[in-house]
């Protein structure tokens, strides 16, 4: 200091002294010891303490310029001695003394300045100030309180009392009071400070809008810059915490005016910008904070922001930098966490875990332990991590971390020790979100009935602090019994959850009804089901799906079509489709579901690849059921390309062959012979096998394959369908043995009709008759068979029998449509056969009569009579030919019995030659069932006198086409052979051979009237020819026939023939005259 | 395409009424349309109604006339072995029976009806012999059923050879009916279908024979047993090859067969199927209930008038197609001379048309 400045410091001192000095003089009198002091003391007393007492003062505020305060107080104290009644002066030396923190002197100081000040506010603000100092709040509050008291309303020290009251309740939190306090600061008086105060205390009691209005008071009244950016910043936080982003940016920024570079502004501003998700403007307020100041601090918070942006690895490296310069370990292992933290945000676990360990190392405790173990955990070393764990557990592990033990020794596989961490974790702290936790690792550790146990038993206890309800827990065991598989106590569980709180949990009772489903309950999961649509609403749409599924499980088909299509309504999904395809096929509606299916197609890539092997497979199923084999082939391939599967694959196989594409059948199922099959499959490949080969003409084959197939499995269409491929091979007997095993299955009508048929070839005709009535027993009418079975009587020679079958087949076939000409023709045709039939077995007797004229002179036996003029044209002929029952129809072999009387006519005339008369009576058996050829043996008797006792032997034959009437032709070819060798056994003896040939055309000129011209050629050879009539001739024959005699059921039995022939021909063992056989012959013949 | 495109147009008047109807739902107002109603009504005779007095059957038919019944289905003359024509003298007096020849029961009713039809302007469509084991009978094997057929045969053109004398240039017969109801179930498989096609090939050519000019139709119905394309080619396959001539399709919602919502992929393939095969194409909309009667139970069939709501919706569906449309059948569900449930399904019905006013052309 130059000595100039000095001297002129001390004049003004004087002045100053001498100011005083007048002022005092003008101050009325003091009380007390100051003026006790005045009274006392003269004025150059006054002056020369003042000469003696103000350089300590002087001293003392230069000392407190140069911030030396234990020396400005000792000057101060040594000014007061001199001078006890300067109140200023005691003023500065209680602030002195509080700062230096000489509580108890200060507190002196202030009673002394009380006394002396005559003030006690004064001194209890000073008391309530030094109290505070102390850390004595209540005390500081009682002061203050006490200074209001005691201080004049309108004073500094009142107002400056209580605004110290409020800061005191404001620092404990206790707003109200302070609002207290600073209402009790008269209307006007109110400072920024109460203001922005009272704004504090009102944001902090949730009074936001006082608050507002507080602090945009605090703002007028604010009279520096610092002011006006505390209350902008309080407004600010204000702002924020209502949400109102913008605003409390736009007063940030408004402070940010008053105080460009407040680092504090730009960080809230940071806050407020990663609030409102703009994080580059938060990393620039923060980088701008950190710019500013470049403390640690601020870059933590620019750390913080970066991380919050994103921007984990700069996050990183700021942290790291700090990290490596911190000033001491505790620091820096603080600096390590974060930066462990901050790479494990970003998934960086290697380096993560280098950080934690570096904060291990610096010192850091469990919080390191832990998040090395994460960062262990997320690396995959569990093992390691529980290690980790451990160590951050030491001796005495927390809850969390016997939890976090206890999952991650369920994961290493140490599953004793995870179940006594997690039981060590719930007898530690037996909470509900305990036994949450314990119970996920018991689980996890194969113990789920213990955590199932724990959760019921953690029910008994209250909900706690983490507000775990009943409802939760039981939701948690349901998921546990689910997850077991105890799907029925799951379902009860979930129910039980959603009674114990049903606001809001109506979800459970979803979960329930599907538990219940499970659980193949179907009734009580549409039960919970419609439960959760009653507390859901009924557009609930997945609550609709799951009671369509229950229904369906309660075969409640058309409810459940009905939930689903209600569902589908609400919410289209492809799942949905498939269930209601599945309940119309359920339904027995398999073509719309089908429909259903084939509409669901362009949608399929959106089921799951099980779902959509599921439904091409059903497709093709439906498809393949419903004939549509173009959308089988489609589908099949596309459930084979999901998932190759042998029994859809054979399937496919089938709809190839129906389809006609036997070939690529063939492949397939080649392929397919030595597949893996469920037993009712192998059987259905091999007879597909069969059938494909009988497509390709290979019944042998064939027959293998189903040989093979029905010892598979056996079943009655299987057995039918290897019978018919047998007999169709002609193999009768094993045909025989697989029909009857088709029957002992299924008795079926056309079976039995085809082990009739196969009976009847293996000549059983008595078993297949027996069949064929079974047969028509079942089944009235399968075709042929009763016409088979007449015919199979007849030939067991049942002729009642077959003559009733015979009938019924008449009636059958009358029934028949007589409308349609080809089928009326042929009908027709068919029941005059049937008639014939029943004629030749219904015929007992019958009665033929000849009678014959001829012209010729000469005659083959001439002058004779008896049997030898037997086949003269002049023969008169009435036999009768009885058929006795039993014996004489039996299969078309015909026995009879008969009796003939044979006479001659005169020559050219009827009249009877009576000496003619001959007699036979005898045998007549047709031994032939297919040719008409017959034995007989008679008894000749003589009855004329031309007559002949004789035996006769016969033998007969015939052949004829178109003889009888063809009832449904106009005309047909006639032809006829016949041919006789008779051999008479008694003398005479001799030989007779006879044989005649008709060729000519029939015409039916009425239906029962038939003209037949002809051509005739004959001859009778006798040997010996004793008589000489043996003869030769030929000529042309007409025949007029009439038939009659019919009846219902039978044909015509009788007819009368008239014929006329004119024939040339010789007695070729004559001579002469006698020798030519020519003339006219006419004849009528009787059959009755 | 143009064919198509042709007679998508020729529908669409009827569609569009479909859909203002169905969004109009229960609207008193009057529409402006032409009423989407019954023209035509399935007869069924019974031995009870056939004992009927001429005057009952005259004012039946009044009623239908007023509900816009303009043809009759008669769905059989015979039913198994009772005839409801050929009486001698008519309908006797005292409604007992007479005897044919073949000693069956013969009833007149049939003339009494079509008389009382031909005086009212109406047709006739005739069904001929009803064979009440026909469900039964259709079950059997293919070569057994070709025997049955056979006989059916015979005695449907019997039958329809004596109608035919009846009604021989007497213009109310409109045509026959072979009243078989073909279903997609029976005669899903080929061999049966084969069976199947053949006789009502035969029964065609020989009612033509018979009768030649008069269409003949038949029926059927869908068990929802096919999908409605095989459906499609089934129906197709039976006219082309039959030669049948018009095609009915009962809607089966009376009976349980479809509900409402599943008749029209199947009426659809009905409809297509005909026009294929370029045959006329009838819907029948079934006006009943059934109550009692398999599937429900054991008993015998019992139905009663079904809620108008549903058969309105029917009503309106079949009315796409733009034809004539049947109703199974209105004397028994929907006419003043049957249950009062009839009487009042009636009542509504003609309300129902009541609600539209005509478009005039």
């Amino acid at each position: 200091m130059r000595p100039g400045s000095r001297i002129l410091e001390s004049f003004l001192a004087l002045l100053l002294i001498l100011a005083v000095d007048c002022a005092r003089a003008q101050t009325p009198a003091p009380s007390g010891d100051q003026a006790g002091a005045k009274t006392e003391q003269g004025w150059f007393a006054r002056e020369l303490t003042h000469y003696r007492a103000y350089p300590h003062l002087d001293m003392a505020y230069r000392l407190v310029r140069e911030g030396d305060k234990q020396g400005a107080a000792k000057e101060l104290t040594l000014y007061l001695d001199l001078t006890p009644g300067d109140v200023k002066a005691r003023e500065t030396l209680v602030n002195l003394l509080r700062e230096l923190g000489q509580g108890q002197e200060a507190l002196a100081q202030a009673d002394e300045l009380a006394r002396r000040a005559q003030d006690a506010g004064q001194s209890w603000l000073f008391k309530g100030y030094l109290a505070q100092d102390q850390g004595l709040p209540d005390e500081a509050a009682r002061d203050f309180d006490l200074a209001a008291s005691a201080a004049s309303k309108d004073s500094d020290t009142y107002r400056l009392a209580l605004e110290n009251l409020a800061e005191v309740r404001f620092r404990q939190a206790r707003y109200q009071d302070v609002l207290d306090a600073l209402a009790r600061i008269p209307q006007g008086r109110e400072g920024f400070a109460s203001v922005v105060k009272r704004a504090f205390a009102l944001q902090r009691l949730e009074r936001l809008r006082e608050a507002e209005e507080a602090f945009a008071m605090a703002v007028s009244l604010a009279g520096t810059p610092q002011e006006r950016v505390m209350a902008r910043r309080g407004l600010a936080e204000l702002k924020m915490n209502a949400g109102s982003l913008d605003q409390a940016r736009e007063q940030l920024l408004l402070s940010l005016r008053d105080e460009p570079n407040d680092p504090g502004a730009l960080r809230a501003l940071a806050l407020v910008a990663a609030k409102r998700r703009d994080q580059d403007e938060a990393v620039d307020f923060a980088r701008r904070a950190v710019q500013l100041t470049g403390d640690k601090s601020g870059q933590e918070f620019l750390a913080t922001t970066l991380v919050q942006a994103g921007r984990g690895a700069e996050a990183a490296d700021i942290l790291r930098r700090l990290a490596d310069t911190a000033p001491n370990p505790t620091d820096k292992a603080q600096l390590l966490l974060r930066l462990g933290s901050t790479l494990s945000g970003l998934g960086h676990w290697p380096q993560a875990e280098q950080a934690y360990r570096e904060a291990l190392s610096a010192g850091a405790g469990a919080e390191a332990a832990a998040g090395l173990s994460v960062s262990l955990e997320k690396q995959g070393l569990d093992a390691k991590a529980l290690d980790a764990a451990r160590s951050a557990g030491e001796d005495n592990p927390s809850a969390d971390q016997l939890r976090r033990m206890a999952q991650l020794a369920s994961r290493t596989g140490a599953t004793a020790q995870a179940r006594r961490y997690a039981m060590a974790a719930w007898e530690l702290a037996p909470s509900r979100k305990t036994a949450l936790e314990s119970a996920v690792v018991l689980e996890q550790s194969g113990a789920a009935d213990e955590a199932i146990a724990l959760c019921r038993k953690a029910l008994a206890l209250p909900s706690g602090q983490e507000g775990v309800a009943s409802s939760e827990l039981l939701e948690h065991v349901a998921n546990l019994l689910a997850r077991m598989g105890r799907n029925k106590e799951a379902s009860e569980a979930f129910a039980q959850a959603y009674e114990a709180d049903p606001r809001g949990r109506s979800e459970d009772l979803l979960r329930a009804s599907r538990a219940a489903l499970e659980a193949g309950l179907p009734e009580a999961s549409a039960g919970l089901a419609e439960r959760y649509l009653t507390a859901k609403g009924p557009a609930a749409g997945e609550g609709r799906y799951t009671l369509g599924l229950a229904l369906f499980q309660a075969k409640r088909w058309s409810q459940a079509l009905e939930a689903f299509k209600a569902a589908q309504k609400i919410k289209p999904v492809p799942q949905t489709s498939l269930a209601i395809a599945r309940c119309y096929v359920a339904l027995g509606k398999p073509g719309l579901g089908m429909n259903e299916l084939q509409a669901l197609e362009p949608q399929a890539s959106r089921l799951t690849i099980e779902e959509r092997w599921q439904y091409f497979a059903e497709l093709g199923n439906l498809a393949a059921t419903d004939d549509s084999w173009d959308v089988a082939m489609h589908a099949y391939p596309q459930a084979l390309a999901i998932r190759g599967d042998n029994s859809l694959e054979l399937r496919l196989a089938r709809v190839e062959r129906l389809a006609g594409r036997t070939a690529d059948a063939w492949k397939r199922i080649e392929r397919l012979l030595n597949g893996e099959f469920p037993p009712g499959d192998k059987a259905l490949c091999l007879e597909e096998a069969a059938k494909l080969r009988l497509a390709g003409n290979d019944p042998r084959a064939a027959a293998g394959f189903l040989r093979r197939a029905v010892e598979v499995e056996s079943n009655a269409d299987r057995q039918h369908l290897l019978a018919k491929v047998f007999f169709d091979t002609g193999w009768y007997r094993e045909a025989e043995g697989h029909y009857r095993q088709s029957l002992a299955h299924k008795e079926q009508g056309f079976v039995y009709a085809d082990l009739g048929f196969c009976l009847e070839r293996l000549g059983k005709d008595q078993e297949a008759v027996q069949a064929w009535d079974k047969a028509l027993a079942l089944d009235p009418n399968v075709p042929n068979i009763q016409e088979d079975a007449a015919y199979a009587l007849k030939r067991q020679s049942r002729n009642p029998e077959a003559v009733e079958r015979f009938k019924a087949v008449i009636d059958q076939a009358r029934e028949k449509s007589e409308n349609l000409h080809s089928e009326a023709l042929k009908n027709a045709e068919t029941i005059y056969r049937l008639r014939k039939e029943v004629s030749k077995m219904e015929e007992r007797l019958s009665l033929t009569g000849y009678l014959g004229y001829f012209t010729a002179h000469n005659q083959p036996a001439l002058g004779t009579g008896g049997q030898s003029s037997f086949f003269s044209p002049t023969s008169n002929t009435v036999e009768a030919a009885f058929t006795p029952p039993v014996i004489g129809f039996r299969d078309e072999r015909v026995f009879q019995l008969i009796g003939r009387l044979n006479w001659q006519n005169q020559p050219d005339s009827l009249d009877i030659d009576a000496k003619s008369w001959q007699g036979a009576v005898g045998v007549r058996y047709k031994p032939l069932k297919s040719y008409n050829v017959q034995v007989g043996f008679e008894r000749l008797f003589k009855i004329g006198e031309n007559g002949e006792n004789n035996w006769l032997a016969r033998l007969m034959g015939s052949w004829a086409n178109g003889y009888d009437l063809a009832p449904f032709r106009t005309n047909w070819n006639y032809t006829t052979l016949f041919g006789e060798a008779d051999r008479y056994l008694d003398t005479p003896s001799r030989w007779l051979f006879a044989g005649e040939v008709r060729q000519g055309w029939s015409f039916k000129l009425l239906p029962a009237w038939v003209l037949t011209p002809f051509a005739v050629c004959d001859a009778h050879v006798w040997s010996p020819d004793d008589s000489k009539s043996s003869f030769v001739e030929g000529g042309l024959g007409l025949s007029l026939k009439y038939y009659f005699n019919q009846t219902e059921y039978s044909a015509y039995r009788s007819f009368l023939e008239l014929m006329a022939q004119y024939k040339a021909g010789e007695l070729y063992n004559r001579s002469g005259d006698k020798r030519p056989l020519n003339g006219l012959t006419v004849s009528a013949l009787v059959r009755f | 395409m143009r064919t198509s495109l042709a007679a998508s147009m020729r529908l669409l008047p009827a569609w569009v009424l479909f859909l203002l109807l169905s969004a109009a739902g229960a609207s008193p107002a009057r529409a402006v349309a032409n009423a989407p109603g019954f023209d035509t009504t399935f007869v069924q005779f019974t031995t009870e109604n056939a004992a009927w007095p001429r005057e009952r059957w005259e004012a039946l038919l009044d009623s239908l006339a007023r509900a816009g019944v303009k043809r009759l289905v008669v769905q059989w003359s015979v039913l198994g072995d009772v005839s409801f024509f050929g009486h001698p003298a008519g309908q006797g007096a005292d409604g007992n029976p007479g005897r044919k020849p073949e000693h069956k029961p013969a009833y007149g009713v049939l003339e009494s009806v079509a008389a009382a039809a031909e005086a009212r302007g109406m047709t006739l469509i005739l069904g001929l012999d009803s064979d009440p084991r026909w469900w039964e009978r259709i079950e059997s094997v293919p070569e057994s059923l070709a025997v049955y057929l056979d006989t059916l045969l015979a005695r449907r053109l019997d039958t329809a050879r004596r109608l035919a004398g009846i009604f021989r240039d007497r213009p109310c017969l409109e045509g026959w009916y072979v009243g078989e109801e073909l279903d997609d179930v029976t005669w899903k498989s080929a061999p049966k279908r084969a069976v199947l096609a053949n006789y009502l090939k035969r029964l065609r050519a020989g009612l033509a024979a018979l009768d030649p000019g008069r269409r003949v139709w038949i029926s059927c119905f869908a068990n929802a047993s096919m999908s409605p394309q095989a459906y499609k080619l089934f129906l197709g396959g039976i006219l082309t090859e039959s030669g049948i001539d018009g095609l009915m399709f009962q809607d089966g919602v009376g009976v349980g067969k479809l509900k409402v919502d599943e008749v029209p992929p199947y009426m659809k393939s009905a409809a297509w199927a005909s026009g294929q095969a370029g045959a006329a194409f009838m819907p029948i909309v079934e006006v009943f209930e059934q109550t009692s009667g398999p599937p429900i139970d054991d008993k015998p069939f019992e139905a009663k008038p079904a809620r108008f709501s549903r058969v309105r919706e029917q009503l309106l569906f079949a009315a796409t197609f733009g034809g004539s449309i049947a109703a199974f059948s209105m004397p028994e569900y929907a006419s003043p001379f049957s249950t009062p449930d009839a009487l009042k399904f009636y009542e509504g019905y003609l309300q129902f048309l009541n609600s539209f006013i005509p478009v005039t052309r």
